[in-house]
């Protein structure tokens, strides 16, 4: 871990005053001079302690006021300040009753120690946790490099990577919350510099490796979170969300899966899925979204969704199992529904 | 090997076992001769598995004859 | 010849106990009864350090602060097979708060010439170079980054298959010698030589060598069962990783460590310094762990030494959990070849085992003994080979092979017995001639329930319930190396003292114990002061000899302080120092039941502020096995495993094991149920969670971290229920015996076989995971 100077930024204009860069172009470009966010500093400081990310100032944006409320308003929907932390989400109430994927994904992320520490703005933000990415002896693709070490025919160690859109860096979103997020259609509003706010759909928040390898969401330097809003659930909204681990205790996410559908009776009027663990971001599957959609939410349906949601599925040299995992666990999320 | 009696082979002095089955050392008793499928031999004087000549280290292979070799007599305090 | 005869419990209670005359020394102390008749023998004593530990009172060797203290960081490559060439430190030396570096160099023996070259040869990712000493921790580490190490790269190979092949990457480079047992020499498993990597074979180990005709046995054999099981690399992950506290005075070294053998310790900082035994004195009062890795000073204790020796200041050396993964020991991985032949009533007749497994840049990748002796066969052979790689050194590991070898050896026996349709503990009664293991299957399948089980693959259902036991054996080692030294002191105060360490088992408790019983005080009346060199040489915590070394001699002096003690005591009532006992805190006499003298007032009879009493490990009673040590029988266990199997997923749930062990005499039910619910837990790891991960292109470990490298978390620990097995052998005066590693052997193999009677498929491979299951059902290619 390297020496750096500590600032307790006191609003949202002090804060973006003081920055100018962020962790993902640090990473990229190590340029050294770099003063950066950090909120529940989990991630942050995983990646000074591990001396991937060498910041000269870090900005501690954890104590902003305002941006530690959750609101909940039957008509406007939800909306939860990107400084409240995961164990506040998980007691929420309003979350349980109107967002049940996503209570669920929030209590099965990280331990209750890190859910205490961590915030969604951090969470949503964090980096990947490809093997390779986090050390310090390997230079990958995300990191300025000229490889990708997990996908090499022979000698990647890839059993935690991407199934699909592996194309460039096969490593997968580390956030399960915004799986969850995601299909609940959520926004991230945003503030620059200048004051501006931006609300941007969880869809397009996340960038794909092929479109900026250096990057997994769209911030810029000047930029913070400053809430994530979820549109107000219909009565017929239900939802489930499914996190497969080799650990139940803890542990990162081998395949996630949230789903929220718009029932009417027994048939899925609307549906929204969501992988993750299976691409370098959060991936809504059009197919299995458009699989279920009309139909009538039964066993056979929900697998048809399932393995279309894995049609588009390239696996590795060593996450095959990944397929049928995600078909169980897409197929199961659906019919929890029912 | 004889298994009615530990071997009793000049072996370096700086050879120990990392292994726990009991006194570990060389000199008369050297328990790591026994089992050798199962002990790991290690070298005090490079702090390693590797002597002092890059060498692998082994009770095979730290006998006399080896250059970084120091018997167990050469005591000079 | 001073001896006299008596008559001990023997055998099982409630199974076949009696008695056997024994002729014994003179000076030991009378027979103990068994456990029943006994105070605190045997009972659930509370851990005297219990509070301590809890409290974060007790300080372990990480805790120490010293005036003046400098704080280390080792120096590793961070490639994996290179020759350095130069290595710059002119920016770490200047940094500020830098008090000394050490480089590893080569050192010639006068008038010696080699090639050898200024530096080590590095043979692995995560080698140590060298070491920094500086104010601060995090300024040894800035420091540690500041220096340049030039290398000149080699061609390496880590997997151990790739290593085997014939134009493979050279390791080490020197001519391959024939064995002392005169085996062959690089032979791999398809006959072809090895080039340089292949070591071996092993065929012979403390059991004796190969017996019988192999192929007469397959001749007779009805049935044979031929299968090819691997095992990965595991590493030990204890929670205090290694390293010491170096404070060297002008008149002696000081040495606090975090070890399991503070007498080995202290002897190689002696040899490696050159300096009397007397002058070095190593010091563990509380332990965090070892599994086996941490019966040496390793590079980091003479690195810390050296750097005490250039600043003149204590220097404290703790591994951070990558290093700790990397170079400071692991389990070696297997590759079995097991044939076993057996006629149509059951009966074994042969057994052949062929194995390679790679201890890194180490030997010592066998699979131990336990197909030689767990079930008895007369026609015999194995063929163990170490497999050279550029990865990090193995280290003794809780029954180094034997974990590995009961793997393969427990899933063989129950594919045999499905082949001859017999059930497989049926099977087991068969041909198992052990009278403790065949107790432990009584009592055991009973509490599991085994009669619930149901043909492999049977179930109906996407999870799928499983049953299965596997066996182990381990033999009685003891360390005759053993003393402690009793003080009985005038205040009425009693301390034991011994270098023996607590590695966190209870040993301090069990010696409180065993005192306790012999001067008729409670436990809490006993001081123990261990882990200190300065004291009686103790045995190393390890080949789970503590219990049945340290506490016979534990005893034994004693008995001795006590009747020295009771001499005073007879001489003011003017009787025979025989006839007198102390109970329940008080001096009495069987002739006078009016005499009663409490203990603190007899001690103030001595003449002397003290009485002090040192004893020795005498012999076995009854001799042993082998003259140096080998005692005789085995400590057995029987492991029953019930999982569940998610035949979508693939995930494995072990929902509950049943362990039956037997350590000889109990000492503390508690205390062993906490060791074998450790030796389970990791058992259940070893079986489905850890695993090195190394890449083969880049030479490194990629999990060397809590959170990739994975064990079990409080979720996925089974239900345990422990069984413990009284079982007497009267061979010393306390006739006990430790269950450390034996807790450990059985667990995967249990694990493996229920896994196979779950869904009808075998899984030859650990660790066993989604992946490897859903292969197994054909549910991915």
């Amino acid at each position: 871990m390297n020496k750096f100077s500590w600032y307790e930024a006191k609003s949202l204009e002090d804060a973006l005053q003081q920055v100018n860069s962020t962790v993902s172009e640090q990473l990229y470009e190590h340029s050294g001079k770099a003063s950066v966010f950090k909120s529940g500093g989990v991630d942050v400081f995983d990646l000074v302690k591990e001396g991937l990310l060498k910041p000269e100032k870090i900005i501690n944006i954890r104590n902003i006021p305002g941006l530690d409320k959750i609101g909940y308003d039957p008509k406007k929907g939800l909306s939860i300040g990107s400084n409240v932390t995961l164990a506040e989400m998980a007691s929420n109430p309003d979350i349980k009753t109107n967002y049940l994927a996503l209570h669920q994904a929030v209590n099965h992320a990280a331990t209750p120690q890190l859910r205490n520490m961590s915030t969604l703005g951090g969470n949503i933000a964090q980096r990947n946790r490809c093997w390779y990415f986090r050390s310090a002896d390997h230079e990958c693709f995300r990191k300025g490099g000229d490889r990708c070490f997990a996908r090499h025919s022979d000698t990647g160690e890839n059993e935690n990577h991407a199934i699909i859109d592996n194309g460039s860096c096969v490593s997968v979103h580390a956030s399960s919350i915004a799986t969850a997020l995601m299909a609940f259609n959520a926004s991230v509003v945003i503030v620059n510099e200048e004051g501006e706010k931006k609300e941007v759909h969880m869809d397009d928040f996340f960038v794909t490796a092929g479109k900026d390898i250096a990057k997994e969401n769209i911030l810029q330097a000047k930029e913070i979170i400053t809430e994530i809003i979820l549109p107000a659930p219909s009565k017929n909204t239900k939802s489930a969300y499914i996190k497969q681990v080799a650990r139940e205790s803890y542990d990162w996410s081998l395949g996630d899966v949230a789903v929220v559908l718009e029932v009417s009776g027994d048939t899925c009027r609307t549906a929204s899925i969501v992988l993750g663990a299976a691409a370098p971001v959060p991936y809504r599957s059009l197919e299995a979204q458009q699989a279920i959609e009309k139909k009538t939410i039964n066993s056979e349906n929900a697998l048809a969704a399932a393995e279309a949601a894995m049609s588009k599925a390239r696996p590795l040299t060593k996450n095959g199992y990944k397929v049928p995992l995600f078909i169980t666990t897409i197929k199961q999320a659906i019919l929890e529904i029912s | 090997m004889d298994n009615s009696k530990p071997g009793n082979l000049s072996i370096c002095k700086f050879l120990r076992a990392r292994n726990p089955y009991g006194m570990m050392e060389g000199g008369e008793d050297p328990w790591l001769l026994l089992d050798d499928a199962n002990t790991i031999s290690w070298c005090i004087n490079s702090a390693g598995a590797m002597g002092p000549d890059n060498g692998l280290v082994s009770p095979m292979e730290c006998k006399k004859g080896r250059s970084c070799f120091v018997s167990q007599q050469a005591d000079t305090i | 010849m001073d001896t006299r005869k008596e008559k001990f419990p023997h055998g099982i209670p409630g199974h076949n106990l009696t008695e056997i005359e024994r002729e014994i020394p003179i000076e030991e102390p009378p027979v103990w009864p068994v456990n029943d008749e006994l105070k605190v023998i045997g009972k659930r004593v509370t851990r005297i350090d219990a509070l301590e530990k809890v409290t974060g009172k007790a300080k372990y060797t990480s805790d120490i602060k010293l005036p003046g203290m400098l704080y280390a960081k080792m120096l590793r490559s961070n490639v994996p097979h290179a020759v350095i060439t130069s290595i710059d430190i002119s920016k770490a030396e200047s940094l500020p708060g830098v008090h000394a570096i050490h480089l590893i160099e080569n050192v010639r023996k006068e008038g010696e010439e080699n090639n050898n070259g200024k530096y080590p040869m590095v043979k692995y990712a995560g080698q140590p170079l060298g070491g920094v000493a500086a104010e601060s921790l995090e300024i040894a580490k800035d420091a540690i980054s500041l220096i340049k190490v030039n290398y000149e790269e080699k061609p390496f190979v880590i997997d151990i298959e790739a290593a085997m092949e014939l134009n493979a990457p050279i390791v080490f480079d020197e001519p391959i010698t024939q064995q002392e047992d005169g085996g062959d020499v690089g032979e791999t498993h398809d006959g072809s030589k090895g080039e340089g990597n292949v070591r071996g074979p092993s065929t012979s180990s403390f059991f004796g060598g190969p017996r019988g005709d192999l192929e007469e046995g397959f001749k007779e054999a009805d049935v044979i069962v031929e299968r090819t099981y691997r095992t990965q690399v595991h590493t030990h992950m204890p929670l205090e990783t290694h390293g010491v506290v170096v404070d060297w005075n002008p008149d002696h070294m000081m040495v606090y460590a975090s070890t399991q053998n503070t007498n080995a310790v202290r002897n190689e900082m002696a040899s490696i310094f050159n300096l009397p035994k007397s002058k070095v004195r190593v010091f563990c009062d509380f332990m965090g762990g070892g599994f086996g890795a941490k019966h040496s000073a390793g590079s980091f204790g003479p690195m810390a030494a050296n750097l005490a020796k250039k600043t003149g200041r204590p220097v404290w050396l703790m591994l951070d959990r990558q290093e700790e993964h990397i170079a400071e020991g692991n389990r070696p991985n297997s590759i079995q070849s097991l044939k076993i032949g057996a006629r149509k009533d059951g009966t074994l007749t042969a057994i052949q085992q062929r194995s390679h497994g790679t201890a890194g840049v180490n030997l010592g990748a066998g699979v131990g003994r336990i197909a030689q002796i767990l079930y008895p066969c007369p026609n015999f052979a194995t063929e163990q080979y170490d497999v050279l790689t550029n990865a990090g050194p193995g280290a003794a590991w809780r029954a180094p092979g034997n974990v590995q070898g009961a793997f393969g050896l427990e899933q063989a026996i129950d594919e045999l017995a499905e082949k001859l349709e017999i059930d497989p503990l049926k099977y087991r009664d068969l041909i198992d001639k052990s009278e403790v293991r065949k107790v432990e299957r009584q009592r055991g399948a009973k509490l599991f329930d085994w009669s619930r089980r149901q043909a492999a693959g049977s179930g109906k259902g996407v999870v799928k319930k499983g049953l299965g036991v596997g066996q182990s054996t381990w033999p009685r080692f003891v360390t005759l190396d053993s003393s402690v030294e009793v003080k009985i002191h005038n205040d009425g105060g009693v301390e034991i003292r011994s270098s023996v360490q607590d590695i966190g088992t209870g040993t301090k408790t069990i010696l409180a114990q065993v005192v306790a019983e012999e001067l008729g005080l409670p436990v809490a009346a006993i001081t123990v002061n261990i882990g200190d060199t300065f004291f009686p040489v103790g045995p190393g915590s390890g080949g789970s000899v503590v219990t049945g070394s340290i506490t016979p001699p534990a005893r034994n002096a004693t008995y001795e302080a006590k009747k020295a003690l009771l001499k005073l005591v007879a001489k003011k009532w003017e009787t025979d120092s025989s006839e007198l006992f102390i109970e329940d805190g008080q001096v009495g006499s069987k002739k006078d039941a009016g005499l009663k003298m409490p203990f603190k007032e007899a001690t103030k009879l001595m003449r002397t502020s003290q009485i002090s009493k040192i004893a020795s490990r005498s012999n076995d009673y009854g001799g042993f096995q082998q003259p140096w040590g080998l005692a005789y029988g085995d400590l057995g266990s029987v492991q029953f495993a019930e999982v569940s199997v998610n035949t979508d997923t693939g995930f494995v749930r072990v929902d509950k094991i049943v362990a039956a062990h037997s350590c000889g005499r109990p000492l503390n039910l508690g205390q062993l149920e906490s060791q074998i619910n450790g030796g389970v837990i990791q058992g259940v790891s070893y079986a489905l969670y850890e695993n090195r991960v190394m890449d083969n292109g880049t030479g490194h470990m990629m999990n060397a971290n809590v959170d990739q490298y994975k064990v079990p978390f409080s979720m996925e620990i089974p239900e345990i229920e422990t069984l413990i097995v009284e079982e007497y052998g009267a061979r010393s005066s306390t006739d006990a015996y430790g269950i450390g590693e034996p807790a450990n052997i059985a667990t995967a193999a249990a694990i493996a076989n229920a896994v196979y009677n779950a869904i009808g498929v075998r899984i030859y491979e650990i660790p066993i995971t989604p992946s490897s299951i859903l292969k197994a059902l054909n549910k991915v290619s």
